[in-house]
């Protein structure tokens, strides 16, 4: 493993059934570092996000995260690894308050089993839960919509609910996948603001987007991926005048 | 009020009335629907907070019903102690067959839990020796605590409902912790749940276990209640009613579920007119609850704002 990366995509492959979406690609994520992922629509971006947190198997590559092999490793273990996400399409629990929502990414963290719950002893972990709850959100500023539900809450404060649950687990490794889609100029900017605001944190953050101008604002190292296969990685200025990138984006 | 403030009120109306009910007939007839209520509860947990059905409810009720008459009838082990094995052998039974069951999903789960009720059903029809086959088992004995026997309608009836209070208590507090949060999590968006460390298969094993236990527990406390248990009363249909109950009650509402079961169990008893066409009311109820309050009593009553 390379010194200072984080996360290391190795030659993953996946077929679903005729369509190749991804397509032998490989890169890493180094510590402390805004990676973006950027790409046409459909070329294959989420799906590796999916491959990476275990929710869909690769048909044949590796992925390393602080060098372990992640696939040697149940799904919903990985977040102990200190891997956590978001979703394009926003995965809130409707009937779970903003509170609880984000109460669910401390879930691994809490060690109380159904008798102890029964009891009531596990009065103790559902104060520390609150507690760093109403932290992430003061840290998000979004305190004011703990008691709300997901459909009583603006799109924009939506997306920034689902980045409170992935970041309250304190993960090492952030996966955004399209954190600025449907939000408008203002809401774009508080977001952008977060992210930086998350990365001083020293959390490495790999994010998909597709919108180039947001990307080349907030990244250090760019990959684009078109029909499954990465076409171009580097820094945004190098990625941005690479002719192949320009193809892909017009051609669309 | 919250949800389960206004369920311990309810429960506490339900046990005072006995003060004031003198029938025996009727104080029979809303204590076992109070037993339907503990089975209908332990389906909330799974219907309405795991997301998985359940057609074999029925089942898990009958073995605890015989698994409790044989250990006191046979081997003379305290009614109690029957009670509280039976209801541990059912939900480890529940386990077992749960975890290869509860991979599968929506209709296919619906067959097997579907299976499983039927042949716990073919076993006691068939096991003539153990369970007195079609004919029904009896003999056991009157629950009793030191001196004090439950031999009147109406003290059962303010035990059962005592015990009612205890599992709505546990449903609550599974409800409204991590375990519940998590429930909720699976029934809507299972692979969010995975990506947040939900064992999501291992809990929908264990809450199919604890929902067996409620059953199992129920049927236990209605053989010693009747003193006479036969295979009907666990059969297809059954599972089917307490399905219904749980749906029109509202699925994830404890409050809800509480109040259509005893009208549910109730009914039939009253307009004994009724009783031949069961299945069929049972099924129009279906279909005008799905139409009018597709959330149940209890999503309605939530939506209108009345009482949560
Ligand atoms: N679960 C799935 N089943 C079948 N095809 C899928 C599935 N997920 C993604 N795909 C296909 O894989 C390709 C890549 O999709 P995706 O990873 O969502 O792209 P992106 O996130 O870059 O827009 C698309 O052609 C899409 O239709
Ligand atoms: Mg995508």
């Amino acid at each position: 493993m390379e010194k200072g990366d984080i996360l290391k995509i190795k030659n993953i492959t996946k077929h679903f059934g005729g369509v190749k979406a991804v397509d032998g690609v490989s890169f890493s994520v180094r510590e402390r570092q805004i990676k973006a992922l950027v790409g046409p629509n459909g070329a294959g971006k989420t799906t590796l996000f999916n491959i990476v947190t275990g929710l869909y198997k690769a048909d044949s590559g590796e992925i390393i995260f602080k060098g372990k092999n992640l696939f040697l490793y149940k799904p919903y273990k990985l977040i102990n690894l200190g891997i956590s996400r978001t979703f394009q399409n926003i995965q809130l629990i409707d009937a779970l308050t903003v509170k609880e929502n984000i109460a669910l990414g401390l879930h691994s963290k809490i060690k109380s089993n159904p008798v102890s719950i029964i009891l009531g002893l596990n009065k103790s972990h559902e104060r520390d839960v609150l507690e760093k709850v109403e932290r992430v959100c003061r840290f998000l500023k979004i305190e004011d919509y703990l008691y709300k539900y997901p459909n009583q809450i603006p799109f924009g404060i939506k997306r920034l609910v689902e980045i409170a649950r992935a970041l309250v687990s304190e993960p090492e490794l952030l996966l955004l996948d399209e954190p600025a889609a449907g939000l408008n100029e203002d809401e774009t900017e508080l977001l952008l603001k977060s992210i930086f605001r998350i990365w001083e944190r020293g959390i490495s953050i790999l994010l998909i987007e597709h919108d180039m101008e947001f990307v080349t604002n907030c990244s250090h190292s760019i990959v684009v991926m078109d029909s499954g296969k990465k076409i171009a990685e580097g820094l945004p200025s190098e990625v941005m005048n690479d002719y192949r990138v320009i193809k892909a984006y017009m051609g669309e | 009020m919250k949800e389960n403030t206004a369920t311990y009120v309810l429960i506490a109306l339900f046990l005072l009335s006995g003060f004031i009910i003198k029938n025996p007939f009727i104080l029979n007839m809303v204590s076992i629907a109070a037993l339907a209520v503990i089975v209908v509860m332990g389906l909330n947990l799974l219907l309405g907070y795991a997301g998985q059905v359940s057609l074999g409810h029925a089942g898990f009720v009958g073995l605890g019903a015989y698994i409790s008459s044989i250990l006191a009838i046979r081997f003379n082990i305290n009614p109690w102690l029957s009670i509280l094995i039976a209801s541990l052998l059912t939900s480890v039974f529940a386990l077992i067959i749960g975890y290869p069951t509860l991979k599968l999903k929506g209709h296919y789960l619906a067959m097997a839990t579907l299976a499983i009720g039927e042949i716990i059903y073919i076993f006691a029809n068939n096991l003539v020796d153990l369970t007195g086959g079609h004919q029904g088992l009896t003999g056991m004995p009157m629950l009793s605590v030191g001196s004090f026997v439950f031999d009147s309608e109406k003290k059962f009836f303010f035990f059962v409902w005592i015990v009612v209070f205890f599992f709505a208590f546990i449903s609550f507090r599974i409800v409204n912790s991590h375990f519940g949060r998590a429930l909720k999590a699976i029934h809507e968006k299972e692979l969010a749940a995975l990506s947040f460390g939900v064992n999501v298969h291992l809990y929908k094993v264990v809450i199919f276990s604890l929902s067996a236990f409620y059953a199992a527990f129920a049927g236990g406390l209605y053989a010693f209640y009747l003193g006479f248990i036969s295979p009907s009363s666990f059969d297809l249909l059954k599972s089917i009613d307490y399905i219904v109950m749980a749906f029109v009650g509202g699925i994830d509402s404890i409050f809800g579920s509480l109040i259509i079961t005893v009208v549910l169990a109730s009914l039939p008893n009253i307009m004994t007119f009724l009783q031949d066409y069961w299945p069929i009311v049972n099924g129009l109820l279906l279909v005008i609850a799905a139409m009018f309050m597709p959330k149940g009593l209890g999503g309605f009553i939530k939506w209108k704002r009345a009482i949560f």
